[in-house]
């Protein structure tokens, strides 16, 4: 029985069983998107010189430089979760990014991403990424000259990502999402309507260093401004605006959105006229990374709100000092920045961060 | 078909695991760890704060040695004051605080506390932690809670789970306690012996060199068939059943710490078993002793099992229980291989075939075991057969068809059989 009936049985049972096990594991992977292709007609003449038309040009022309997989990495729904979750401050190994990195590009289709990346900033604000970047270069060249043990972390200019949320259209609202190690941009075009948060910069190292012999300093500007303003304040106001709480870092950075504390600091409206100046030059220094035109409106909006503004600093007001923080908190602006407190390996160096608390992502009309 | 599906998912399971990096978090160096033992009475905490940053939040200037010796007694109280259990009655638990070490974790000093949480009926139900240590001054700081050991829902040291970030603006978390039941624990732990037995090639090599001569018979130093599906089946549970007992005695001596070797020498001890059993698969080196070497190594063995169920992190009732449902875990891998591989090998003994295949599966086993054995003894620095191993070990049930597929044309083809009880070689 066993010989003519029971082992043919059980060789072909384990035959089939070892097909089923080999193959059940090869899943179709998910189709990418392709995306329907938008109508390249934009009859206003006007509308072809805004700066949402040059921009959805751009997006295009370095769109249509990729191949279909690329392609397909780049391109999110509008209103995909992965917006939100998938950037940071960090180094690209800790938290992926999403779209596709730098390092993966071409030099033609890097050099498209140069002229959108140039489109959407202003020259204040391509300067402060091209620093960034080359900041990221420099650890890595830093890193390099170290002898030891394999890096934890990852750096190089190559680790930069590039995401689209939306179609680049001239009236539906899309994004870019750009960034990597220390640099966080969403632009966000909505017809006419232009933002840029939440927009993260820092850099390490904190003071000018040069890359294949040119200097750089990214953030100086910033940092200046900031401290300035609160530098500007007489003895009781710098007690008025001192906050009591210790700040390693910026508050309501990465995955942290919606999350603002109470309103604390002395309130803007109640400075002097040239105070109140440094504190406008302070949110010029971030929200005039954005091209002027669009900056402009959003800098004469949050002025509009200084009764309701307030200016805060904690640990120091030297902004060398490890725990330095300053903070803008508006009705709508938020700016904060810290000179971050380095810990084992790491050097302390400065975190930022600005937002919009209503128009975080292009949120609104 | 469903063990087979449940025995693919622990091992696809095991390879991503393996795969994900350790660190999934953010610079773990910048943030405190929170670590819960939920047991039935009440609930360990290890709280790992980096000094420095501890230093920033009680606004002063201190190192570790300080922070471990004058100011121990300080920080305990500033700890106590930012811990709060309560329980799903509403009901504060009570808090003790000890410890106090510093531990160097991710290059960075740590004052390590520990915390017992014990609720006031001495039963654990599900409660909501409140912490703020550091977080209340220094308010950039973030706390990682994870669940370290909690037998009832099948979570271990093995696989933590997170619980949640504790930051300024999440100051309580809510820790299910509750749910979960003893019957969870034990298949968790369960699965983990199927995974650690079918994960590791080196005790399924040693068990299959012990199953290729079975159908055979040990005749003046040679192996012969026997044809006898009766005396093979017999021979196979003799085998199986003593390996069973011989690493059941150890794992649980072992894991009650009666016994303990270093792992480099219970590591070499293996690869020498497989060695052994190999080469009695091409001549019998002890007559009808299969189930000897079996229980003798099985001894071996079980000191590798026990190794792992050391690092779950558990004690007391949970450890019995886990010990149980470990082993069962591992004594059912093994007998699904054996119901895999059996047929296969009894119909090839019955082919003129079976002695090339006996061979060269022996030779294969001695050269994977000797590599492993040159390896383990630090004699060469890597193993440099790891990836055909590794490769066999991947793809159990291709290895198991093919076996099958040999083992059928010798079977139904007409191949030239052997017909009398001649030597089989």
């Amino acid at each position: 029985m066993l010989k003519r009936f029971a082992l043919p049985t059980l060789l072909a049972g384990i035959i089939a069983a070892g097909l089923v096990a080999e193959l059940l594991p090869a899943s179709p992977a998910g189709a990418g998107d392709a995306s329907p292709g938008e109508s390249a007609a934009v009859a206003d003449v006007a509308a072809r010189k805004s700066l949402t038309a040059k921009a959805v040009r751009a997006a295009r022309v370095f769109k249509a430089s990729l191949g279909s997989s690329q392609r397909a990495a780049l391109q999110y729904s509008f209103n995909s979760s992965e917006k939100k979750s998938g950037w940071s401050n960090l180094p690209t190994n800790f938290v992926p990014r999403n779209g596709v990195a730098i390092k993966d590009l071409g030099s033609g289709q890097r050099a498209r991403l140069r002229m959108l990346l140039d489109t959407i900033l202003s020259s204040q604000g391509y300067a402060d990424e091209v620093a960034v970047v080359k900041a990221n270069a420099y650890l890595k060249q830093e890193q390099q000259n170290q002898d030891g043990a394999a890096p934890i972390v990852d750096y190089g200019a190559g680790l930069y990502y590039v995401a689209f949320f939306g179609t680049p259209s001239p009236s539906r609202k899309w994004t870019v999402q750009f960034g990597g190690h220390h640099y966080a941009l969403h632009m966000t075009f909505s017809g006419a309507t232009v933002s840029n948060t939440p927009y993260f910069i820092g850099v390490d190292p904190p003071t000018a260093f040069e890359v294949r012999g040119k200097t750089y300093e990214p953030m100086a500007n910033e940092v200046a401004a900031l401290f300035g303003a609160v530098r500007s304040l007489n003895a009781s106001q710098r007690a008025r605006a001192r906050l009591s709480q210790s700040f390693d870092d910026v508050l309501v950075g990465a995955q942290k959105d919606g999350q603002f504390p109470a309103k604390l600091g002395i309130t803007v409206s109640t400075l002097s006229t040239p105070q109140q100046k440094l504190v406008t030059r302070a949110i010029r220094s971030y929200v005039g990374d954005m091209p002027r035109k669009q900056a402009n409106r959003h800098i004469a909006t949050y002025k509009k709100q200084y009764a309701k503004t307030k200016l805060a600093w904690s640990g120091s007001t030297d902004a060398t000092r490890p725990g330095a923080y300053v903070r803008i908190h508006g009705p709508r602006v938020w700016l904060e920045l810290a000179m971050q407190k380095g810990i084992g390996p790491f050097r302390s160096h400065y975190h930022s961060i600005e937002r919009d608390i209503e128009r975080d992502y292009g949120a609104g009309p | 078909m469903g063990r087979a599906r449940s025995a693919i998912a622990a091992l696809g399971a095991a390879i991503l695991l393996a795969a994900v990096p350790a660190t999934a978090g953010a610079h773990p160096m910048f943030t405190s760890a929170v670590l819960l033992g939920i047991g039935s009475g009440k609930v360990d905490a290890e709280v790992q704060l980096p000094v420095d940053r501890l230093a920033v939040a009680l606004e002063r200037d201190f190192t570790p040695s300080e922070a471990a010796g004058p100011l121990r007694a300080e920080i305990e109280r500033y700890t106590r004051r930012h811990v709060h259990a309560v329980g799903a009655d509403g009901r504060e638990w009570a808090v003790d605080v000890g410890g106090g070490h510093i531990e160097r974790i991710d290059t960075v000093d740590h004052i390590v506390m520990s915390l017992s949480l014990t609720p006031p009926d001495g039963k654990v139900t599900d409660f909501d932690l409140r912490y703020d240590v550091i977080v209340d001054q220094l308010v950039t700081h973030k706390a990682i809670a994870t669940i370290r050991s909690q037998w009832d829902k099948g979570t271990t040291a093995h696989e933590p789970e997170t619980l949640g970030v504790y930051d300024w603006h999440t100051k309580s978390l809510r820790v299910d306690a509750d749910g979960g039941s003893w019957l969870e624990g034990f298949l968790a732990t369960a699965g983990l012996g199927v995974r650690h037995i079918s994960e590791g090639a080196d005790h399924l090599l040693f068990l299959l060199m012990l199953l290729i001569p079975a159908p055979l018979v040990a005749r003046r130093s040679r192996w012969s068939r026997r044809d006898d599906a009766r005396a093979t089946v017999i021979r196979v549970v003799q085998v199986v059943s003593a390996f069973a007992i011989g690493h059941s005695i150890t794992l649980a001596l072992a894991t009650f710490g009666l016994i303990h070797l270093p792992s480099r020498l219970i590591e070499s001890m293996i690869a020498l078993s497989i060695l052994v059993s190999a080469v009695h698969a091409l001549r019998p080196l002890v007559p009808g002793g299969e189930a000897m070497i079996a229980a003798g190594f099985g001894l071996v063995h079980g000191l590798a099992f026990a190794t792992l169920l050391g690092q779950l992190g558990l004690t007391g009732g949970a450890l019995v229980s886990s010990l149980l449902a470990f082993n069962l875990g591992i004594e059912a891998t093994q007998l699904l291989v054996v119901a895999l591989m059996m047929p296969s090998l009894y119909a090839l003994s019955r082919s003129a075939a079976y002695g090339a295949v006996r061979v060269s599966a022996g030779l294969l086993g001695i050269v994977l075991a000797g590599a492993w054995f040159l390896e383990r003894t630090t004699l060469i620095d890597s193993d440099p057969l790891a990836s055909v191993s590794t490769a066999l070990i991947d793809h159990p049930f291709a290895v198991a068809a093919a076996f099958a597929l040999v083992a059928a044309i010798t079977q139904y083809l007409p191949l030239p059989r052997t017909t009398s009880r001649a030597i089989s070689r």
